[in-house]
């Protein structure tokens, strides 16, 4: 009888939990052991430009990352997924996630706002959500695996100019690293888990604009780095390179 | 008089005439290429926003625009053949389905490659924004079977480069709506098969056709190329007839707004001289080619790139990084192992290493090029050779598992643990370094990976 209150009581925790945010189905196709999601991105009517500038780079940034990564992933839409914030990406949200091979998934929306003087700006807002790092955030890691960037702009400024402010190739190709590097960790792949994680952390010393997230994640990319170095000295089966003498924890 | 027209008529029979072909809209549910080439370009269809509609066609049509400028840039190079592609770019077209098919991975390829030979896949969108239009391409190259690597030799040893990636993303491109009408009319015109290679001669229309339709190219004369009906299974007939491949419109070209179709012109030749390597002649047009668009393209790779022009800093430095590593590999093999090749192949690698600093093959190439030179000429060396040891452990300290680095620096251990005649004093081991290089050399014996 406790058992099946207890199980029920799971299954209405679950069920809310997904209740959050609209389901993917991409998340269950079987062809793919590494998958990245993007959301519907939604916006105010008024800021196509921005919309549009919004859409087009970040598929074709997913895009880059599909094809220069060097591991077999795929890029799924999610029609009508719109998580409203990080925090719809609880416990319960993200294992399933991991279980399914998701590693990241992005998000965003353009908004009018004003600035601080009341001036009117137009915002598009990116939110990320690295799946292993959420894990380990929500295991007490101080690093941020699910956030927000927002990026503003005049109502007048030219499309290039919208085009260039919401690229986002080189810092998804880190955090696509990252999530590499950090899944490879949690199953015992040093030589992977090492080979993504300095690959990140080199990524995101040329971010033109790092943000505080960017910042907390390359010192989180360090210390992982550093993590699969000790973890392989340690482990019993492991017999590669990371074992021999002189290999520094640090990438560079 | 007998003899030679004997001998003539041996040559046509043991000589293929036809050595390019082409093949337009075949779709992409069932891909193909022309296997006995030895190098094949498809073209996937660029995709486009749904609110393009009005051009909706404008994606198949830059394709077919690509395979027709391509043929005629890569023709010189002999065995190539081009496909166009069509279909639905956000269902069947992705590039990793069609790869599949092609490869023999996945069923549904009418033809597929041969392990060996070359391959090359263009692929792209064009996005809308505000009034403006712009263009990203996606190219990957490879030969099934082979991973692309560069041999150097020094003294009696061979070190291994390999490139960081054979797939990667151009710069995104503004183009101008005008373009995209030009796309629209010079696609026209190049459905137009004339009787001779002439704007004013009699021409038919290639009909608009849901079947694929396969041709021999059999002359190419300026923008011209001459087309035969290959029989292939359509149930369309024309007769050989010439089409128009480049615009007469000089202030509209493909090439000048896609800089990339530099790359595909150079890195066809250098697979070319990698498919053909037992031919000297081929070997040496095709690399001669190669380096000319390679160098075209590291020239002009940043023409209306709307993220900048800086390769470090907009997005896509390994649209540049690759390129350089190719010309690298394009000067070893031109110079067949001469010290000119090296300081070429050095200072391409060095700038590749600089953009893509993530890469320890990039890193790799770099240092197996300043090992040769350290050895070549030991008294113009400024380090001892052992540093060499410290920057490739270094390296595989950040990439543990990769075979080509971890084989080079055994390699490089042997050659420093060997005498060197003529070397500086400064190069000389100690009993002690002897013995700590000679059992850390013994130590790579029994690494393996996670």
């Amino acid at each position: 009888m406790r058992t099946a209150a207890a199980l029920l009581f799971m299954l209405g925790t679950a069920a809310s939990a997904f209740a959050q945010i609209t389901p993917c189905s991409a998340v269950n196709d079987p062809s793919s052991r590494a998958k990245i999601l993007l959301d519907d991105i939604v916006s105010e009517a008024s800021l196509q430009n921005l919309l549009q500038s919004l859409t087009s780079r970040l598929e074709a940034n997913l895009e880059q990352v599909r094809t220069e990564l060097g591991v077999q992933l795929k890029v799924f839409p999610c029609a009508n997924r719109r998580p409203t914030g990080p925090s719809d990406f609880n416990r319960t949200t993200v294992t399933e996630l991991n279980v399914r091979g998701v590693l990241m998934e992005v998000w965003g929306a353009t908004t009018a706002v004003k600035d601080q003087q009341g001036r009117p700006l137009n915002e598009a807002s990116i939110g990320y959500v690295i799946i292993p790092v959420r894990l380990d955030e929500l295991q007490q890691q101080p690093a941020p695996g699910a956030f927000v960037i927002p990026h503003r702009a005049q109502p007048s400024t030219v499309v290039d100019d919208l085009i260039k402010l919401v690229d986002q190739a080189g810092r998804l190709g880190a955090y696509a690293s990252l999530a590499v590097g950090s899944k490879s960790l949690r199953s015992s792949q040093w030589d992977e888990a090492r080979k993504q994680l300095c690959a990140a952390e080199a990524q995101f010393t040329r971010l033109k604009a790092a943000t505080e997230a960017d910042a907390a994640l390359i010192k989180y990319a360090k210390k992982l780095a550093g993590d699969a170095v000790t973890r392989a000295r340690a482990d019993a089966q492991y017999s590669g390179f990371l074992k021999q003498e002189g290999v520094a924890l640090s990438c560079s | 008089m007998f003899l030679t027209r004997a001998l003539c008529a041996f040559a046509l029979l043991v000589v293929p005439v036809h050595v390019w072909a082409i093949e337009i809209a075949v779709p992409c549910a069932t891909p193909s290429v022309f296997s006995n080439a030895a190098v094949n370009v498809v073209v996937l269809p660029y995709s486009l926003p749904p609110s393009l509609r009005g051009s909706a066609e404008a994606g198949a049509q830059l394709g077919a625009l690509v395979q027709l400028e391509t043929v005629l840039a890569i023709a010189r190079y002999g065995s190539i053949a081009v496909t166009q592609l069509v279909g639905d770019a956000r269902e069947e077209c992705t590039p990793e389905i069609v790869l599949d098919k092609l490869l023999g991975r996945q069923s549904g390829a009418r033809e597929t490659m041969r392990q060996g030979s070359g391959l090359i896949l263009i692929w792209g969108r064009i996005f809308e924004s505000g009034r403006d239009l712009y263009l990203q391409s996606f190219i990957q190259f490879l030969r099934p079977g082979t991973g692309e690597s560069v041999d150097v030799v020094v003294r009696d040893r061979t070190l291994k480069g390999t490139l960081s990636t054979q797939a990667f993303a151009c710069a995104p491109r503004k183009i101008a709506v005008k373009d995209l009408q030009d796309i629209q009319r010079q696609f026209r015109s190049a459905r137009l098969l004339h009787a001779s290679p002439s704007a004013g001669a009699r021409s038919v229309k290639i009909p608009e056709t849901k079947g694929p339709l396969a041709f021999w190219v059999t002359d190419l004369r300026d923008d011209w190329v001459q087309l035969e009906p290959m029989d292939r299974g359509s149930d369309q007939k024309f007769e050989r007839g010439w089409l128009q491949v480049r615009a007469t419109d000089a202030q509209w070209s493909l090439r000048a707004k896609m800089p990339e179709l530099y790359f595909v012109e150079g890195v066809a030749g250098y697979l070319m001289a990698r498919v053909r390597s037992n031919s000297p002649t081929i070997v040496d047009n095709s690399l001669e080619g190669a380096e000319a668009a390679m160098a075209r393209y590291t020239n002009a790779w940043g023409v209306n790139a709307v993220l900048g022009n800086d390769a470090t800093t907009n997005g896509t430095p390994l649209a540049v990084a690759v390129p350089r590593q190719l010309r690298g590999f394009i000067a070893l093999l031109r110079s067949r192992g001469a010290g000119s090749g090296l300081v070429d192949a050095r200072a391409h690698f060095e700038r590749a290493a600089a953009l893509a600093a993530h890469s320890s093959d990039a890193r790799n190439l770099l240092t197996i090029t300043q090992v040769a030179q350290t050895f070549r000429v030991p008294a113009a060396a400024t380090q001892t050779p052992r540093r060499f040891i410290d920057e490739v452990r270094a390296l595989l300290g950040s990439d543990p598992s990769n075979a080509t680095v971890l084989a080079n620096l055994a390699v490089i251990y042997d050659l420093v643990l060997t005498p060197v005649p003529g070397a500086p004093a400064s190069w000389t081991l100690s009993a002690a370094e002897r013995d700590q290089l000679a059992r850390q050399r013994e130590s790579l014996k029994s690494l393996k990976s996670s």
